[in-house]
């Protein structure tokens, strides 16, 4: 059954990638007469299901292959697949598939697809070159409530954040990328904010369910671990980027590289513990 | 009369009122507030990429000095520089800690600073605006209804009534309407201010009245005093540890009681995930190691003391296992050292302990020799005996007042980040004119920041009263 939650994985990486051709291809195609551009930057889809309709399909498909990839792994392994590298790396790039189905979804944006599918994609890749040996939990992981809690609020957040990156990635290229049409600049900078306050609470709750789980299993709320200490990072940058488009009524370009700054603390969060170690040093 | 020279020579008057009202202001300055947030995300940073002493070494200048050349390997010439301004221990440097409260101060300076606006905007909102603002704001939407403009006004009012806002209108300006929902969500941000200060204070009372002792090492049917004048008394009843088919660790659990005045008042197999708490005391199971079993005696055979030794520090090759026992009365510490666990070209056979006895806190070697197990040899001067061994526990035992203070302010915190994010404050003002071709102009306008959702709404009851038009044109 292992075997099955690989294939459902490499399934989900091939649509992630095919979604992204197709969106590349929609989104640099020549537009048809006829062709009309709403209000809102969105391009007004030609009658019939046309490439988009399909990428954004992939795109569903890849969520459900991951879906199923962590399903089948939770029924082999007996608990949350949410305990070292390789299962969190699967579970993060389910959390910005889940994302930006939901986004598709609300808002029928798919150019976001551009800067967020390749996030995607590389995350994919990466855990395919990861051991996916199925271990057992180490003493300190057997905590079956606040594991699966901890780590799910993490890969949400998380994935909403890689939303939040991929509009501020497209509003610093918006005009520099040719033909390729994109949603307005003001849009963009609406899906960034609006991604980061569904991936701010989340993030915050993971940090505070984090300190209690380290409570119950080291005796210390907070330890200075690179980790837990990452995730502060993350959580003061993008408190750094509410309160300046908040009270500082920040937008635009400044906004967008506050949001850049933020995700680069979330790939660090999860990258860094390989190269400080410390106590997350089996995640 | 005064000269320019007399002008430049005066001291400039400065109230202290004007001082304190200087230091105010800079602090809910919304750039300083920005600027705090990011040099706290920085320094925190730059404390996960520069390597951070243990705080034990640190306690030690010798440790710390060897500790210094050990990381000059690393950053050079660096070394000394980023030792004076504390970047080695990074999150109790004069630095961090003087970023923490200045940030502390920034956040207490604007929410206090932001209270009257808050509640200005909630219970006494600016009803009245020009018809320029219908034209420049934001979020505009607009309609033409055939209702008269006292109808319209009324329709308008159910309308935006239904859809759960509070409407206001302005005796003075009946062609205006303000609507707002959800006008106390803005307050979750004081509440989400206030529990990062509580959360700091947590943080202050953890370090300050508790402590958090991760070297109480309990070994096998021993009994330790815990200390921190606690009272209590901690033994191992028994120990196990289980391991995985591949070796790795599955579990370990401790049986231990704990008591008081030689009552028991607790007892629970203690493992990681499952510690035991007596009277805001807890016990957690943090690690587990071999202890020797060693009697000391002096020259003529009299016992000074038997001690179960906790080995619990290695040699920098790994192959051995070391612990101290102090002698005060004789102003010794002895070291007792085995071959580690596991260890494969340590020169200590099993059974074997080696003993080494230096004077008090010195470094100066009075005496070593190698003892084998259950036979007395004489090392320093003294008679030791290697008893066996004997497993230890390694426990790490906490009191954390601060602790309740960093719960209450993490639910605070994500209460009021949810009450602020998740329930925004959305007003619209609305002005109902006759329209030039008959019938009513209904104009909503919002300044605050684009909300697609938001304007949608405004959309649709737009184009409801639009709607109402229609019907009455094909009625007709």
């Amino acid at each position: 059954m292992l075997e099955i939650s690989r294939y459902c994985l490499v399934a989900a990486t091939i649509a992630v990638a095919l979604s992204l051709i197709a969106q590349i291809v929609v989104s640099t195609a020549r537009a048809t007469p006829g062709t009309k551009q709403t209000g809102d930057g969105r391009t007004a889809q030609p009658r019939g299901r046309g490439l988009a309709h399909y990428a954004a399909v992939l795109d569903q498909f890849a969520f459900l292959c991951l879906t199923a990839c962590l399903v089948l792994r939770t029924i082999v392994v007996h608990r949350a697949p949410l305990s070292n590298q390789y299962e969190f790396a699967v579970s993060f790039v389910w959390g910005i598939m889940l994302a930006m189905v939901i986004v598709e979804w609300r808002t029928r944006l798919r150019a976001l697809a551009l800067a967020v599918l390749p996030v995607a994609l590389a995350l994919s890749l990466y855990s395919l070159t990861l051991d996916d040996t199925a271990t057992e939990l180490m003493p300190a992981l057997q905590n079956g409530f606040l594991l699966p809690l901890h780590v799910v609020t993490a890969s949400l957040g998380y994935g909403a954040a890689a939303v939040s990156f991929g509009a501020a990635v497209l509003y610093l290229l918006h005009g520099h990328l040719g033909r390729v049409r994109l949603p307005s600049r003001e849009r963009l900078d609406e899906i960034g904010y609006r991604s980061i306050i569904i991936a701010y609470p989340l993030i915050t709750l993971m940090i505070i369910l984090g300190a209690i789980w380290a409570n119950v299993a080291w005796g210390r709320y907070w330890s200075w671990d690179p980790k837990e200490t990452s995730a502060l990072v993350t959580w003061l940058f993008y408190s750094a980027y509410l309160h300046a488009r908040v009270v500082g009524n920040w937008r635009g370009a400044r906004a967008a590289w506050l949001l850049i700054l933020g995700f680069a603390a979330v790939i660090f969060t999860f990258m860094g513990n390989l190269f400080f170690g410390g106590l997350h040093s089996y995640a | 009369m005064t000269t320019p020279a007399d002008e430049y020579d005066e001291a400039p008057q400065i109230g202290v009122g004007d001082f304190f009202g200087a230091i105010y202001r800079f602090f809910y300055n919304k750039k300083v507030g920005l600027a705090l947030i990011l040099a706290m995300g920085v320094l925190s940073l730059l404390g996960i990429l520069i390597e951070q002493v243990n705080p034990t070494v640190r306690a030690d200048p010798d440790m710390y000095a060897a500790w210094l050349e050990q990381v000059r390997s690393t950053y050079g010439g660096w070394t000394s520089v980023l030792d004076a301004i504390g970047f080695f221990h990074m999150f109790g440097s004069p630095l961090y800690i003087g970023m923490l409260t200045l940030l502390a101060l920034s956040i207490i300076a604007c929410t206090v600073h932001r209270i009257p606006v808050l509640w200005r905007n909630a219970a006494h909102p600016k009803t009245r605006v020009t018809p320029g603002f219908y034209s420049r704001a934001r979020t505009r939407s607009q309609a033409v209804s055939p209702l008269s403009t006292g109808e319209a006004h009324d329709q308008v009012r159910t309308m935006l009534s239904k859809a759960h806002f509070r409407v206001l209108s302005d005796p003075e300006r009946p062609d205006q309407l303000y609507a707002d929902r959800f006008r106390f969500a803005p307050f979750g941000t004081v509440f989400a201010h206030s529990a990062f200060i509580i959360i700091l204070i947590g943080f202050t009372l953890t370090g300050a009245a508790g402590f958090q002792d991760d070297e109480v090492t309990v070994p096998l049917e021993s009994r330790v005093e815990v200390g921190h004048d606690t009272g209590l008394e901690v033994e191992l009843i028994s120990f196990e540890d289980s391991y995985y088919d591949d070796g790795s660790p599955k579990d370990y659990v401790s049986d231990l009681a704990v008591y008081r005045d030689g009552q028991q008042v607790a007892r629970q197999m203690v493992r990681v995930n499952h510690p035991l708490k007596v009277d805001g005391v807890a016990f957690n199971q943090s690690y587990f190691g071999v202890a020797a079993d060693v009697t000391v005696a002096d020259a003529e055979g009299i016992e000074i003391t038997t001690q179960v030794v906790p080995l619990q520090w290695s040699t920098d090759d790994g192959q051995n296992a070391y612990g101290m026992i102090n002698l005060p009365e004789q102003h010794l510490d002895v070291y007792v050292m085995t071959a580690a666990s596991g260890a494969t070209s340590s020169q200590l056979a099993p059974g074997e302990a080696r003993i080494e006895v230096y004077g008090e806190g010195e470094q100066t070697l009075r005496g070593s020799g190698t003892i084998q197990q259950g036979s007395p040899g004489t090392v320093g001067g003294l008679k030791f005996t290697f008893n066996r061994e004997k497993t230890y526990t390694g426990l790490l035992v906490a009191h954390d007042p601060g602790a309740v203070w960093v719960w209450v302010g993490s639910g605070l915190l994500l209460a009021g980040i949810c009450m602020t994010m998740l329930a925004r404050h959305r007003r619209v003002w609305v002005r109902i004119s006759e329209a030039p071709e008959g019938g009513s102009l209904v104009q909503f306008a919002c300044p605050d920041r684009h909300d697609t959702s938001f304007e949608n709404q405004l959309n649709r009851m737009a184009a409801s009263l639009a709607d109402n038009a229609e019907e009455d044109t094909e009625n007709a």
